[in-house]
């Protein structure tokens, strides 16, 4: 009992460095339920009224949670822990034994991760309802709906536990190795023995050198998947030279930034992890948040250019057979009318759709040749949209015919070019042949369908959208097919496209805006943990200094300069970090300039998010020091 | 007790600790110690010379090489952690240099934390009484420990090595924060406590003055035992003037012995 009662008055003195372990325990928790219970909802994910491209934004941002989630809260331990080791240690000396220092760990884990998982789930509930009150009433998509299911509280809660309890057991035993006359002596012994050497930095140096030039690389190869790689390389060339950058320092500092950085060098080598931590966590910050704000505005254009027609359909003999007249009323009820229209015939089975090369010259304007036996394979893309694009063609086709006969069609050219909307009633393969090739295959395979895609052009498509959801309810009445089989045969149209690249953007800033919340507070609570580690010895160096003449203004300069030699070495290699990324993985899609003006602009802002930051930290630390009470 | 048991044996003691590329620094070569029942004794040689680590060896905090430490006829070089721990918080009080007081706690917990952590304060607040009276830090027992002097950490940090009615007391440079009459003080204190409650006390100093208290001066060279100093029928003044001519001979003061 007696000893429980020492356990509560310790955790009761140390309240702060409790409440803000806890803290971390929640806002870490809220957030990964509340992104599992985003990607488990059906109606967003499942849904085939909701478009994957809106969809799918959520995965990396979940991803990135959950990263953060088994990276944050092990560290957020350690560090809550590396104040409490002399305190055990003490114990341990006065005869606490290793079992008696397990139990006392667990009971504390115990009761700060239970209290955090709790106050986290209910906060992670909460921040889930307000995701799916934005995602229905500012994105407008209305067909999400509000659903609970247990897997993510189960995910959660799993995930949760399994983190805290391999990294107690970890810390366990490494506090039970420790040797205790060490363990009495610096805090940040351990760290401080590990030595750092130029030649190291050079290295470092180099590394770094050397994603730059696979960065270069991938800007002229296109292939953006080895810019992550150059991201890898760059991290890891910034940690060798954190972890060695006191070895370049200059001895001789001078003035006035003497005295702030000398509070910073007497920790100096235990600064590396705090500064290599956040200074991820900025980077990623200021690249996910210029990029998501680059796509955003380049994502809209690259829609239209991806619908060029503004009304895309596709009908057969039974299917989507709407007369002309019918098509026009009903568009002309809503203030739209009909500039244009073609027909074009198509052949399709699973994988490919066939048209003939006249047919694409004459109704699409265009001067393709294609001879006998061979064919052309259309690629659809736009190689701006900042995606991926395989354009690997077919080199040969078999086509089986009539009475067990084979035609055999050889592959002539490709051609990149975007000539009709993407639509779910075609193959994702477009295949355009010689017109007597296309004959033969309309009269005499099974294979392929026979279908007619109609082309429209509207005098407005921006204020299309009513007219065409209209059109939508007409057609699925007419087809009376199930509710899944008319979605394979529903419109396409530019308003439609513009609308989900415009939302699937929307969304996707939106989740990053919480995921770069997320990074921000994890930086700024790593570096405060630190600075608060630190605040003792600090305030004993300003007495003294206080002794000497020290006035409550030179008390504000010193400690603000140090807090900005705390905070702003991470986010000025955040900063360039994710500038330079952003600019350079954007460059490959021609938007360099774009994704470095988004990665300036939210770079600014968390400039002068954290100077206020700083300097209100500052004035609380004053205040704290008790010096000019 | 019996002043002529030994209550402390220490033989054939090495230690080293290990440098890069498989090089070891020897700190303790050899070491052979015995001290009696209720003697004061203290250990004195230049920084580095293995002072600290001779005590973090007896009290079971550091593992020795090779040899042997008895206390009361315990063997407390092959015990494992726990069983050291239990061993250090039933028989030994320590006192460090830099009290090693627990901040969260006020000046009542932290003296009663070794009879805590050993589920035996039920009938402490006699003892309590009697070494906070012996101390004179009856006044501040509630206070807590950020509010205290210097001197007054010492006494409370004496206070807790007590406690448990230790059968040896190792300090670690208990004055060695202080001031000339906090040093006074707790010296003053330390030799009460001794002749009260019949404690035996190894502590470690720099400070010749502070081991003029003691019966006996261990000095300490390069991990090896010099000479020792008894001070048998002398009073302290002479004593302390034994020790400064001593160390003048062998050139002190050049070996960081003041």
């Amino acid at each position: 009992m007696e000893f429980l009662k020492i356990l509560f008055k310790m955790i009761r003195f140390n309240g702060r460095s409790y409440m803000l372990y806890l803290y971390c325990h929640i806002f870490t928790m809220s957030f990964l339920l509340a992104f599992l219970s985003v990607c488990s909802n059906n109606s967003l994910m499942h849904n085939y009224k909701i478009d994957s491209a809106i969809s799918n934004n959520i995965l990396a941002p979940a991803a990135l949670v959950c990263l953060f989630t088994i990276c944050f809260l092990p560290y957020a331990y350690e560090t809550f822990l590396k104040e409490r080791k002399q305190e055990y240690s003490i114990l341990m000396i006065l005869g606490m034994t290793e079992a008696e220092v397990m139990i006392n760990m667990f009971i504390q884990c115990l009761i700060v991760s239970s209290t955090g998982c709790i106050i986290g789930l209910a906060g992670g509930s909460g921040l889930a309802f307000l995701f799916f009150l934005f995602l229905c009433n500012a994105i407008g998509l209305t067909a999400v709906q509000w659903e609970f299911h247990m897997a993510p509280y189960a995910a959660a809660i799993i995930l949760y536990a399994v983190v805290i309890l391999v990294n107690l057991l970890i810390n366990a035993i490494q506090l039970m190795k420790a040797n205790l006359s060490e363990l009495l002596k610096a805090k940040y012994k351990e760290e401080q023995k590990k030595n750092s050497s130029l030649l190291r930095l050079v290295i470092g140096g180099g590394i770094f050198f050397i994603s730059l030039l696979v960065m270069l690389y991938v800007y002229y190869s296109k292939n953006t998947d080895l810019g992550l790689l150059s991201m890898g390389i760059s991290i890891i060339g910034i940690a060798v030279a954190i972890y060695n950058f006191d070895s370049g320092m200059p001895k001789d500092i001078r003035k006035e930034w003497k005295i702030s950085i000398c509070f910073l060098l007497q920790y100096v080598k235990s600064w590396k992890t705090v500064t290599f931590l956040s200074a991820c966590l900025f980077s990623l910050l200021i690249f996910f948040s210029g990029l998501s704000i680059t796509l955003y505005s380049n994502s809209v254009s690259c829609a239209i250019n991806r619908s060029p027609y503004d009304l895309f359909y596709v009908q057969n003999e039974t299917i989507n057979q709407i007369s002309q007249k019918e098509l026009e009323r009903i568009l002309n009820s809503h203030g739209v009318s009909i500039n244009s229209r073609e027909n074009l015939h198509v052949l399709r089975n699973g994988a490919f759709n066939i048209i003939s090369v006249q047919e694409i010259n004459k109704k699409l304007g265009k001067n393709y040749q294609a001879d006998e036996g061979t064919y052309i394979q259309l690629f659809q893309e736009d190689f701006n949209d900042g995606y991926e694009h395989s354009l690997t063609p077919v080199q040969m086709l078999e086509i089986p015919l009539k009475n067990q006969q084979k035609m055999l069609l050889r592959l002539q050219e490709q051609k990149v070019e975007i000539l009709f909307n993407s639509c779910k009633s075609l193959a994702d393969m477009t295949i355009i042949v010689n017109d007597k090739d296309y004959q033969k295959i309309k009269n005499f395979s099974e294979d392929f369908l026979f279908q007619t895609a109609v082309l429209i052009n509207l005098d407005n498509w921006k204020i299309s959208g009513p007219a065409i959801a209209s059109l939508q309810n007409s057609m699925a009445e007419l087809n009376n097919l199930s509710e899944e089989d008319q979605y394979l045969f529903s419109l396409s149209s530019k308003i439609e496209t513009y609308t989900v690249e415009k939302q699937a953007s929307q969304v996707f800033i939106f989740w990053i805006l919480f995921v770069d919340l997320m990074f921000f507070a994890a930086a700024n609570v790593t570096i405060y943990f630190k600075i608060k580690s630190e605040f003792k010895e600090e305030k004993r160096i300003l007495w003294n200094l206080y002794r000497i003449g020290l006035t409550y203004r030179q008390m504000q300069k010193i400690l603000l300069k140090k807090n900005f030699c705390c905070y702003f070495p991470a986010l000025f290699l955040g900063s360039a970090f994710g500038i330079f990324y952003n600019f350079s993985m954007n460059a490959v899609y021609h938007y360099g300039h774009n994704g470095l003006i988004c990665a300036v602009f939210v770079s600014l802002l968390i400039f002068i998010l954290q100077f206020l930051i700083t300097t209100l930290l500052t004035n609380h630390e004053c205040s704290k020091t008790g010096i000019f009470d | 007790m019996n002043c002529q048991t030994d209550i402390l044996k220490i033989a054939d003691l090495y230690k080293s600790y290990p440098l890069r590329k498989g090089h070891a620094l020897p700190v303790l070569q050899g070491i052979n110690v015995t001290i009696k029942a209720g003697e004061m004794a203290a250990v004195m040689g230049a920084s580095g010379c293995g002072k600290t680590t001779l005590i973090n060896l007896i009290s079971g905090v550091d593992r020795a090489d090779r040899g042997s430490i008895k206390i009361q006829d315990v063997e407390i070089t092959k015990m494992n952690k726990s069983e050291m721990a239990v061993f250090r918080r039933n028989h030994i009080g320590l006192i460090f240099q830099d009290f090693n007081l627990l901040e969260s706690l006020n000046v009542k917990d932290n003296i009663l934390l070794p009879l805590i952590l050993g589920n035996d304060s039920g009938h402490s607040d006699e003892l309590l009484q009697k070494i906070s009276a012996t101390l004179s830090i009856n006044d501040i027992k509630d206070k807590h420990i950020v509010d205290i002097s210097g001197g007054e950490k010492q006494r409370v940090a004496i206070a807790r090595a007590l406690i448990n009615t230790p059968q040896i007391i190792l300090a670690d440079e208990p004055t060695g924060n202080l001031d000339a009459k906090s040093t006074r003080d707790v010296m003053d204190y330390l030799t009460e406590i001794n002749k009260k409650f019949q404690a035996t006390l190894l502590m470690v100093t720099h400070d010749s003055y502070a081991a003029s208290y003691c019966h006996k001066v261990i000095l300490l060279k390069e991990g090896r035992i010099t000479s020792v100093l008894e001070k048998g029928d002398k009073n302290r003044t002479a004593f302390l003037e034994h020790i400064y001519e001593f160390l003048k001979q062998i050139g002190g003061e050049q070996h960081g012995i003041s």
